[in-house]
């Protein structure tokens, strides 16, 4: 049986080649042009919702686009060329659903905790998912409705979300939303490798940072826990 | 009773004109010229060469690239092709056959197979049922368990199947060297009329066991992956000619002949299926079908030249 498991290569469990999945980004920026300008503009003023601590606004925002994302990218167009893509769908309806729940109820731990470095790595994550991604495509020479953009194409959005997340939440809230689009970096990164597509380090890369990131939050939220101990003595 | 359409009666005439020619050689000349092989347990020749659907026909609703993609197939059929494989693990691939075949009209040599691919073991016919209506065909010759997935139940009601003409052929699958100590079991214990396996040059396992046994227990074999997912032959081509000696002993015209040409050869071998989403590769491929083949010692002579490169 392992011996069936180690006869695998990540390209057998990836079953579309690339210039498919390239058409893919353009059907999909085709079929919604000229959104990219407004889901762009939305994405941004989530950011600055993040930025000025408006947990409640820019967590029922993002709730919203990510859902979008989930319906017209990842349950549609890619469900049709991956099967396992319906599931993945479900995951990221999910986690709408958490970033929405957040968002109503946001809880004992206030937004004012998230500090130094989960939130530089979160604005950083979450300026270059929005204004950075749709680059890339350009800069490898594919027409320009195959940018890749926030709120309409799931890596640049998974990539915003952790950003975002990680300018918002703490503790298991945090992991919680962060974790779909923490593995959805993954999955891409390697599906990209395996289609010999130039950017692939890109999501695996922002999958790192957010890592990074989310263990640092960790590191503050036991800082804060034994400070607030020590000063109650 | 089922009613026979017109594909089916031609097959059942091709069938009998085998059958009566058995006691000769395993390899038939197509007037067109591409070779085939009988299906062992009826004698029905089909194309040595067929089609594999896995990547290259998952284009989703993509009508632009479906259109390309019908332009294979009408390659395909034009140079004789018959055997098209695709599972319900290949994504869209089975709507976009379906859109193809809508467009060129099911033509008569088309050898329809499929796969049933799932843990429920009750829900054989309802999947068929399903990949009927998908590639708007009715029945598939050939319906195999894909990689053995809930095989006794599946393999239970497609034996009732035929029985009842609601499929033509049945068989197994398995691909990269999987399993294969319960793909022998049921090969030596079942009554199947097909196996799928894979088969290249540099992936040669199923020669010590799958292969004599399928011959001795008279199953038909299709080799998937022929190219070995495909670097094989793009390797090849980035590095070296095919020799010479291989354009003067089998009119070698290049690496998919070299490659196909070696699969199809084996004696148990009754037909390989490489997939490409190319017209040109296409073309490549059928050609391979075609001339003369590579004996026993030319095999091995093959062997050694891809080994030392």
């Amino acid at each position: 049986m392992i011996d069936d498991w180690t006869s695998y290569a990540i390209a057998d469990f990836i079953p579309f080649t690339a210039e498919v999945y390239v058409r893919l980004l353009e059907r999909v920026g085709e079929s919604y042009w000229p959104l990219h300008v407004a889901s762009v503009a939305l994405g941004l003023f989530i950011l600055w919702c993040a930025w000025t601590r408006r947990l409640r606004r820019a967590g029922l925002l993002l709730a919203i686009v990510v859902a979008w994302v989930a319906v017209v990218f990842v349950s549609g167009p890619y469900a049709e060329l991956n099967w396992a893509g319906r599931w993945l769908g479900f995951a990221w309806l999910v986690t709408a659903g958490l970033l929405a729940l957040f968002a109503a109820f946001p809880g004992p731990t206030p937004v004012k905790r998230v500090n130094a470095l989960p939130r530089v790595l979160g604005t950083g994550l979450a300026v270059f998912g929005m204004l950075g991604y749709p680059l890339i495509g350009l800069l490898v020479g594919h027409g320009a409705m195959a940018a890749e953009t926030f709120g309409l194409h799931a890596d640049p959005t998974a990539v915003a979300m952790l950003g975002i997340a990680l300018m918002l939440w703490t503790g298991l809230r945090l992991w919680l939303v962060a974790l779909v689009p923490l593995l959805w970096c993954l999955l891409s990164g390697l599906t990209l490798q395996a289609l010999d597509i130039a950017w692939f380090a890109v999501p695996l890369a922002a999958a790192a940072l957010a890592l990074v990131g989310l263990v640092a939050a960790v590191v503050e939220g036991q800082r804060f826990v034994l400070s607030r101990g020590s000063s109650g003595r | 009773m089922n009613q026979l359409d017109r594909r089916q009666l031609l097959k059942l005439i091709a069938a009998g004109a085998a059958v009566s020619a058995l006691p000769c050689a395993g390899l038939f000349a197509a007037p067109d010229g591409i070779l085939k092989k009988p299906i062992p347990s009826s004698g029905e020749p089909i194309p040595v060469i067929g089609m594999g659907t896995w990547k290259s026909f998952n284009v989703g609703s993509d009508r632009q690239l479906r259109l390309a993609r019908t332009e294979v197939l009408r390659e395909f059929f034009r140079l004789g092709g018959g055997l098209v494989d695709c599972s319900p693990m290949y994504g869209s691939s089975g709507e976009v056959l379906g859109f193809a075949l809508e467009q060129l009209g099911q033509p008569d040599s088309l050898f329809a197979a499929e796969k049933v691919w799932t843990e429920d073991g009750a829900a054989t016919r309802s999947a068929v049922a399903e990949l009927e209506s998908t590639w708007g065909i009715a029945p598939f010759d050939l319906m195999q368990i894909h990689n053995l997935v809930a095989w006794q139940e599946h393999l239970e009601t497609l034996e009732q199947m035929k029985a009842e003409g609601a499929v033509r052929y049945i068989g197994i699958t398995t691909s990269h060297g999987r399993r294969h100590d319960a793909f022998e079991r049921v090969m030596a214990n079942e009554a199947i009329d097909f196996v799928q396996l894979t088969y290249s040059i540099t992936s040669r396992d199923v020669e010590n066991r799958l292969l004599p046994l399928a011959a001795e227990r008279g199953i038909a074999v299709i080799a998937n992956m022929p190219y070995d997912r495909g670097p094989l032959i793009k390797g090849l081509k980035a590095r070296a000619q095919v020799p010479d000696w291989a354009v003067q002993e089998f009119d070698c015209k290049g690496w998919a002949d070299f490659l196909l040409k070696f699969v199809v050869s084996h004696p148990a071998m009754t037909c390989a299926i490489p997939s490409t989403s190319q017209v040109a590769h296409m073309t490549e491929n059928m050609r391979a079908g075609t001339g003369p083949m590579p004996d026993a010692e030319l095999r091995q002579r093959m062997v050694r030249h891809i080994e030392s490169l």
